[in-house]
């Protein structure tokens, strides 16, 4: 059951529970009429689940017949601030959210008049200003387009997606803020990163690696092709090593809560299909071991 | 920039590692059809079945029987042309040997293209490294290939 129909439910019951009472004059908070010491809403139709701890002790319900005396409730306490994201993937997931209320959809009466925007990515806004779409300046790294009236920014986007071209609403504001969440996802997108010397000595490597590894079927069967293939087969897999623990520590130096999908998941996949495509067998030999 | 060039790298070198694998393990078959020594091989048996498989056995290993595909059912001790490597028999023919060589030029294209864009992008660093780089990479490329050319011509 999902929280709304729990809600849902809870209201049904406290409607049930509490239809032989008597009802308020107006919606709002009143004495609960069965439990003193609480308040109880009444939204005007019935009364409601929600309840209240008063600052001071209500007076009972009026007895039949009796008018009712309003109450001014202590004030609600305030919702609790959200705590702050916490758990793997949790800022992920709260900007992902964040950035799907910012836009809202349209529809084909609210584009009516309005040109399409471009299949591809729209140019700057001419100077003077001209009617039509352009790229977005709320929001430049989010390949958005922005209709110009000719005399202001629209609340129309338009993005391109696999050469469709999907038209949203969204304020200038909201824009922006998508687009700084964006750039706090890119942020803690992880890279591998090599530094430049180790970078040149991979490539290196990875060239070496591979010239043994085409040559070695070339040379005649013996210990030449033997060794070639050997020395292919445990560089190669050396330089995959190499990527995957590094990959394994820039994993580690990404936040708690902005980490997905491991990056060194992909290159340890990359040394097992290293491993499978050279044979298990043909690997564990040319390293010595079988 | 240093971080972007480095993320590219290492797909790049990830890539043109796992094709040189994959190139480099084209079944013994293959390697047979190109690089293999040619040699006679003698027909003991041959059966129809999907095709016709023909048992046939070679004087470098006298003492076993390798099976290999033919076109038609051959009498025994029919001496037919072959390829031999590495425990691994083919028939001496174009059909076989064209599949092997476009799998390892493709396998060839896909590592160069690996190392072209790997050293392109350490290029971008201009550091002496990176030039000594750009001059070492095709030389091994361009090794591998002409090693491969010439012990598949040469057989």
């Amino acid at each position: 059951m999902s929280g709304e129909e729990k809600r849902a439910a809870r209201l049904a019951a406290a409607r049930a529970e509490f239809a032989s009472y008597p009802a308020p004059p107006t919606l709002g908070w009143w004495p609960c009429p069965r439990d003193p010491g609480l308040f109880r809403y009444y939204d005007g139709t019935g009364w409601t689940d929600q309840t209240l701890g008063p600052a001071m002790k209500p007076d009972p319900p009026p007895s039949a017949g009796a008018a009712w005396k309003p109450v001014q409730p202590a004030p609600r306490p305030a919702e609790p601030e959200p705590p702050p994201p916490s758990g793997r993937g949790s800022a992920i997931e709260a900007g992902q959210a964040e950035m799907r209320r910012l836009i809202h959809p349209v529809t084909a009466d609210d584009l009516r008049g309005i040109p399409e925007a471009s299949h591809y990515f729209g140019p700057d806004l001419p100077h003077p200003p001209a009617r039509g779409w352009w790229v977005d300046p709320a929001a430049p790294d989010l390949d958005q387009q922005r209709f110009h009236t000719g005399t202001g920014w629209s609340d129309f986007t338009a993005t391109t997606y696999k050469g469709r071209i999907f038209y949203h609403r969204s304020t200038m504001a909201e824009s922006r803020r998508r687009n700084e969440l964006q750039l706090d996802a890119r942020k803690h997108d992880p890279h591998l990163a090599l530094p430049a010397g180790p970078a040149v000595w991979i490539v290196l490597l990875t060239a070496l690696a591979s010239c043994l590894l085409v040559i070695a079927p070339a040379l005649p069967a013996g210990a030449s092709g033997d060794i070639t293939h050997s020395a292919g087969v445990a560089l190669g897999l050396g330089v995959l090593l190499v990527l995957w623990v590094v990959a394994a520590q820039t994993d580690r130096g990404v936040p708690l809560e902005w980490r997905s999908t491991p990056m060194s998941l992909w290159y340890g996949l990359a040394v097992v299909a290293f491993v499978v495509l050279r044979g298990y067998h043909s690997v564990l030999s040319a390293l010595g071991l079988g | 920039m240093a971080a972007k060039a480095g993320r590219e790298v290492g797909w790049l070198c990830a890539g043109a590692l796992l094709a040189a694998s994959a190139t480099a393990s084209a079944v013994n078959n293959s390697q047979a059809a190109l690089f293999g020594e040619r040699t006679t091989a003698v027909v003991s048996s041959c059966h129809e079945y999907k095709g016709v498989t023909c048992e046939v056995s070679i004087p470098q290993r006298p003492d076993q029987s390798f099976s290999i595909g033919t076109i038609d059912v051959l009498p025994r001790d029919t001496e037919i042309t072959v390829r031999y490597y590495d425990d691994a028999v083919v028939r001496d023919a174009v059909a076989e040997r064209i599949p092997a060589l476009a799998f390892l030029i493709i396998g060839l294209c896909a590592v160069g293209g690996f190392l072209i864009a790997a050293v392109a992008r350490i290029r971008a660093r201009k550091s002496p490294a990176a030039l000594a780089l750009a001059i070492a990479v095709p030389l091994l490329f361009f090794a591998m290939i002409f090693t491969s050319c010439v012990a598949s011509f040469a057989n």
